[in-house]
């Protein structure tokens, strides 16, 4: 009895690990291609590729003890950083809001934001958040050239009427994009 | 029964979820789209026939006591493997469907045709079983997420963003209740009280004839 279910288990286990190894790198390759669109809306100029380029930055281990690692894409242009772009993410009204922000490398300001992944209310927030409509690009644009140096603050963007917890959830995302810029500068801009 | 009873019966019988009332979780849960119902339907499908025929095929060596235990595993294990696929080779409808493919495992259809039909019959049986049944699900899933999502959307949406039929025409006011939570319980009701209707006007034809 219990032989039997240990054999079913194990042989179980090696069925979903073979899978597993089969589709590791399509999903990965998968997963990257997401970013490969937003990267050329938020980064200056470049020469090289971001991605095959990409640095990851661990970030310390998070409560279950597993590594975090950022992946920063860089931009170059002969040779020299120009500028990176970086994931990031926080809660909005109804979910998670992924966004990617490009940061330039001399002028230390925001090159671009592009928003990934919302599930924010249809109306006043779909419209602002959905990278297809024109009410994106009042948005999204705004973040453009704005300082790295500090912190944005709500006060300094205009919100989506309607819409305070999205504008604050893409506000605090952004925010932390920034912050990890800036924490790890010198590894990213080397 | 004939073999292709086998198959049939998932059609109309047994059909899921509105004659079989089995399932209902995903039914209101992924329906809101069409595209999602039908991925949702065909990976079921697949965890279905997959589990269906390893259970057959294992019928005379599992031990009564530990049966479920197993199916459990053997069903999960089709899960894990299915959503692996789904993220490597559909990304889209992955993201779609994100927890409940998972949750697939918890899916009665599954356990209850591997306890009624898997463990007791041959595989190729077992294989038809699966089919039909998933197959009949699936339609049922497609046929909910069509009522939900041009009265709820007025478009219906596939593969992501690129072909969408705009079936109501520009003017639509999407009765934006539909694709909720409350008009899944309400389309589900409705397809439940009229697929049972028709069963009744059939038995009573089959009576009196």
């Amino acid at each position: 009895m219990a032989v039997v279910l240990t054999l079913i288990c194990a042989a179980s286990g090696f069925l979903v690990a073979w899978v597993d190894s089969l589709t590791r790198t399509k999903i990965e390759t998968a997963q990257l291609q997401k970013v490969a669109g937003a990267l050329s809306q938020v980064l200056p100029e470049y020469d090289n590729n971001p991605i095959a380029d990409r640095i990851n930055i661990e970030l310390g281990k998070d409560n279950r003890g597993r590594t975090q690692v950022l992946k920063v894409f860089p931009a170059k242009k002969g040779g020299q950083v120009v500028g990176a772009a970086l994931p990031s993410n926080a809660p909005g009204y109804a979910g998670n809001i992924a966004l990617v922000l490009g940061i330039g490398a001399e002028s230390k300001e925001l090159t671009g934001i592009y928003i990934a992944e919302q599930s924010e209310t249809i109306g006043p927030a779909q419209k602002a958040l959905d990278p297809a409509t024109p009410e994106y690009k009042d948005f999204a644009g705004q973040f453009q050239g704005k300082s790295t140096e500090s912190e944005i603050a709500l006060g300094d963007i205009d919100a989506i009427s309607g819409a305070t917890y999205s504008t604050k959830g893409v506000l605090a995302a952004v925010n932390k994009g920034i912050k990890l810029f800036n924490e790890h500068q010198d590894q990213i801009l080397k | 029964m004939s073999l292709t009873k086998e198959f049939t019966k998932g059609f109309w019988e047994l059909l899921a979820p509105f004659r079989l009332v089995l399932g209902l979780c995903p039914v209101l849960a992924v329906t809101g789209t069409v595209f999602g119902g039908i991925g949702m339907g065909l990976a079921t499908t697949f965890v279905l026939v997959c589990s269906n025929v390893l259970i057959s095929l294992l019928r005379k060596y599992i031990p009564g006591k530990v049966r479920i235990a197993a199916y459990i595993v053997i069903i999960a294990s089709f899960v894990s493997i299915v959503d692996m696929l789904l993220k490597a080779y559909q990304p889209d409808l992955h993201k779609l469907l994100g927890i409940f493919i998972q949750l697939i495992v918890v899916n009665c259809i599954l356990l209850g045709r591997a306890e009624a039909f898997a463990s007791k019959q041959g595989p190729l049986a077992s294989t038809l079983d699966g089919l039909g049944i998933g197959l009949g699900f699936t339609l049922s899933l497609a046929a909910l997420g069509v009522i939900r999502e041009v009265l709820g959307s007025g478009t219906i949406t596939l593969y992501g963003k690129s072909l969408v039929f705009n079936i109501m025409g520009d003017g639509y006011e999407p009765f934006a209740f539909m694709v909720k939570a409350p008009g899944a319980f309400v389309g589900l009701g409705v397809m439940l009280a009229a697929i049972t209707f028709i069963g009744v006007l059939m038995e009573r034809k089959k009576r009196s004839a």
